[in-house]
């Protein structure tokens, strides 16, 4: 016996043992069993063991036809196989035997008749029965492997989306080709597999494209790469259309526009040119060049592979990380902060201290060093980079460049720094418009740049550090700063400002965040939804942040925000009204301070209010508003506590300020979620629970009374 | 249901009256804490309290089932219940045993006059002489602003 016939021997034993452990719904060990018939495939071909090419041929369609999920009878399917490699090991081990006819004709008998599958050795790949119209997915079933694919194959267009932009810089990278094609490449798999046929098709011809280029068939232009990032664009849309309620409905998406670019790309011919005289549109749609149906059946192996391919890069990519319900991780950070609190309860215990035990004392400080530590890492657990967040603008300067026919490069640094988990989510419009403000309204054209001796490239910078318990975010650019006599010009005419005389620069630079600015002089696609710069201001003040601008005309413009760390912990003031205490986040406080009698005045006898050096501010009696009996009657006995919110400032007014503690924020509760005036509730030191004033509701009822 | 169905209720007081609800909404019953107040939160909650780092709120039944209210005292309980998710306290006088009542023995609700809103009233129980009134906690959640469970 030669060597190849022992490797097919060992091979087929270990085939006869995987079959005694797999499970029909197991697609993995399906996948490898796949791959041995192949192989088998293959050796017996190279020796011409010609029996063993047939049955193995056989077998491998009938695996595939199992991972389809294809097989007419599973239990029946699977005993063919066993048999099938039961016929295999009788041929090796006794070549020269004769072999017992009916065995082998009835296995073949059974094979046709169940499964179709004949004896002749053809190479025909997946069975032709996938007919065009058949978009018929289980849902409910393959719920697992299909919201699996939607999470998969979105992860994967966001790093095509990265990997584009640095192919777009150095176009004949061949590794960021490589990147870009892996991804399409697994998305076409893995839906053929799970038989999405258009989106299947579409990164098909996608993936066409790029393996033109892979093999220098096909030079990447701009164009190719506006191309790829609408191939994204819709890719993302058919995908997500598919978690959407409801039956998903891949006919709302044109996919043959885009196909016919794909051809038109491959034939050279600029997306720009009139189809029309060129060629009739029906004419491009019909030929099958870039996407011929032969290629578009995807096989099982080409399935299996792609599936293959999606878990490699899962342990590669991700490491050592761990998927948690953010229920389970809440709860565990909620545990760790009663576990602090009654640590310290026994700590601060009277009996605790007439112990004279060196041991005792010892062992508690452990303890506490031990909490701190767990309270430290469980807070942690909540916090992610930014990365993320700050290359999705990568892909915005992008869009917003090509629209507006500007050049700007972003420029990305401390992407490593961390933040809260429920933070990413809501930076992340905000800096969209950021961005949108920087490009459209902050670089100049490239023409003018020229002419103002800069670089034609605007720059841009996004930077994220930590400076205290603050996240730092900075967006700067190198354009032409703020031009504060249009700015003015435009407040006057929007009736923002009255008499500008005494406005100095800043607060005319803050004219921009005022609610209906908006100085773009003409709508465009780009800055015209509407919105201002006033949606930037309130969204970081809804998450405890704010807003700085930093211009310099001419040379360009810098925004500097500030978040803090987490929205679950707060910087707060705790305070006494009557006997009880409330906590008041420390942003929104500008001072505190106890009135002089004669800086109280009343307005119309109804309207108190404190007079803090130039200006006069409301007086907000905190204790009126929650009903307590108030420990000092008037203002000046009590303290005024100033805050700022919206752009207001009022003096609530409070009986004394107890201390300055960060706190952990917890929900009040559904039931009570509609109490105004409080934003949530925490867990004192002495395991009582603290409320957390909401100043945006406390100077709405202000307001309002 | 079947007269020979048992039912296992909690029994509790508040003034000379005893009521009663399913052990299997009640998930635990504590001493009376200190609460924390809520401004401008309907009367008949009394506060908010820590259940072990959660924040729930707390019904004074007193208030709801239109009692006069006072102060909790030693023997005041706090009964934690879920109902459809959702975990609420329930301030009571105290809390006196676990009954075992079979079907038979719960009655409809008779018409109540005077104090008692009989919206909360899902049945009387007798136990030998006494009677038990058993408490609607879908409509008491309602009532406490609460969202009630389909």
């Amino acid at each position: 016996m030669d060597d190849n016939a022992t490797k097919l021997a060992e091979a087929v034993d270990q085939l006869a043992l995987q079959m005694v452990m797999i499970e029909p719904d197991d697609l993995m060990a399906l996948g490898s069993l796949l791959r041995d018939f192949e192989s088998i495939e293959k050796i017996s071909l190279e020796s011409d063991f010609g029996p063993i090419v047939a049955v193995s041929g056989a077998l491998k369609k009938l695996v595939e036809k199992a991972i389809l999920n294809e097989l007419k009878d599973v239990q029946k399917g699977f005993d063919l196989l066993g048999r099938g490699i039961e016929l295999l090991q009788k041929y090796l081990s006794e070549p020269n035997e004769s072999q017992s006819p009916a065995d082998r004709d009835s296995f073949w008998k059974e094979m046709e008749s169940l499964e179709g599958i004949g004896k002749p050795a053809g190479f025909e790949a997946a069975p032709a029965t996938e007919s065009s119209s058949r978009e018929t997915f289980n849902l409910t079933e393959d719920g697992q492997v299909y919201t699996d694919f939607i999470s998969e194959a979105m992860e994967h267009l966001e790093a095509i989306e990265l990997s584009i932009i640095s192919l777009e810089q150095s176009p004949h990278d061949k590794e960021h080709i490589n990147t870009v094609f892996r991804a399409f490449h697994t998305i076409k798999g893995v839906s053929g597999f799970l038989n999405l046929q258009k989106i299947n098709k579409f990164s098909h011809a996608v993936e066409t494209l790029l393996d033109e280029a892979r093999n220098d068939r096909l030079a990447i232009t701009n164009e190719t790469i506006d191309f790829i990032l609408e191939a994204v664009d819709l890719l993302k849309n058919m995908i997500s259309d598919l978690k959407g309620p409801g039956r998903p409905d891949p006919s709302r998406f044109d996919i043959e526009s885009h196909l016919a670019k794909i051809k038109r790309l491959l034939e050279g011919i600029s997306l720009d040119e009139p189809i029309a005289g060129k060629q009739p549109l029906e004419g491009i749609v019909s030929t099958k060049v870039a996407v011929s149906g032969e290629d578009l059946s995807t096989t099982p192996k080409q399935a299996v592979d792609a599936l293959r391919e999606q878990r490699r890069g899962d342990s590669t990519g991700s490491g050592a990380t761990v998927k948690v319900d953010t229920q389970k991780l809440d709860n565990l950070i909620d545990m760790v902060g009663e576990l602090v609190i009654a640590q310290s309860l026994v700590q601060q215990n009277p009996v605790f201290s007439t112990i004279n035990d060196q041991k005792l004392s010892r062992d508690i400080s452990q303890l506490k060093r031990i909490t701190t530590e767990l309270q430290k890492t469980s807070m942690s657990l909540r916090m992610i980079p930014v990365r993320q967040t700050f290359q999705k603008m990568v892909r915005v300067v992008r869009d917003l460049c090509s629209k507006s026919g500007k050049k700007a490069e972003l420029v990305l640094s401390g992407e490593e720094t961390e933040i809260d988990r429920g933070m990413v989510d809501a930076l992340y419009d905000p800096l969209v418009h950021m961005m949108r403000n920087a490009v459209d309204h902050g670089i100049e054209a490239p023409a003018k740049r020229i002419e103002r001796g800069k670089a034609e490239t605007g720059r841009v910078d996004l930077r994220a550090y930590q400076k205290g318990g603050h996240i730092v975010i900075e967006i700067e650019d190198d354009g032409q700063g703020l031009d504060r006599a249009r700015i003015l010009h435009k407040a006057r005419e929007k009736g923002l400002v009255s008499n500008d005389n005494g406005l100095g620069e800043h607060q005319i630079d803050n004219l921009i965040f005022e609610p209906g600015f908006s100085t773009a002089e003409k709508v465009t696609d780009v800055s015209g939804r509407g919105v201002g710069m006033d949606v930037v201001k309130q969204a970081f003040e809804k998450l405890k942040g704010k807003v700085e601008i930093f211009s310099t005309e001419g040379a360009g413009c810098r925004f500097v925000m500030l978040v803090p760390l987490t929205l679950a912990i707060v910087d707060g003031i705790q305070v006494r009204v009557g006997e009880e205490q409330y906590i008041i986040p420390a942003v929104f406080i500008k001072e505190t301070l106890r009135p002089a009698q004669e800086d109280i005045v009343k307005i119309h006898n109804k309207e108190e209010v404190v007079r803090v050096r130039n200006s006069l501010l409301p007086i907000v009696r905190l204790h009126n508003l929650f009903r307590v009996v108030p420990q000092k009657k008037n203002p000046w006995e009590a303290l005024i506590v100033v805050a700022e919110c919206n752009g207001q400032q009022k003096g609530l007014m409070i009986d004394d300020l107890i201390g300055k503690q960060e706190v952990v924020i917890k929900n009040l509760g559904e039931t009570l979620e509609s109490v105004k005036g409080l934003s949530g509730a925490t867990i004192l030191g002495d395991g009582r629970v603290g409320l957390i004033l909401d100043v945006h509701g406390v100077f709405e009822i202000a307001t309002a009374a | 249901m079947a007269d020979g169905h048992i039912r296992e209720l909690v029994a509790f007081k508040i003034d000379a009256e005893e009521f009663a609800v399913d052990i299997a909404s009640v998930q635990e019953i504590n001493r009376a804490v200190e609460l924390t107040r809520i401004p401008n939160a309907p009367s008949h909650v009394q506060g908010v309290m820590n259940l072990r780092g959660k924040i729930i709120p707390v019904v004074d039944l007193r208030r709801l089932l239109g009692f006069q209210a006072r102060a909790a005292d030693k023997q005041s309980r706090i009964m934690v219940i879920e109902i459809g998710g959702l975990v609420a306290g329930f301030l009571v006088d105290s809390v006196s045993e676990v009954v075992r009542l079979p079907e038979s023995a719960v009655e409809a609700p008779p018409t109540f006059a005077g104090a008692l809103d009989a919206d909360y009233v899902g049945g009387v129980g007798k136990v030998d002489d006494r009677l038990l009134i058993l408490l609607n906690l879908q409509k008491m959640f309602l009532a406490a602003g609460g969202i009630a469970p389909d």
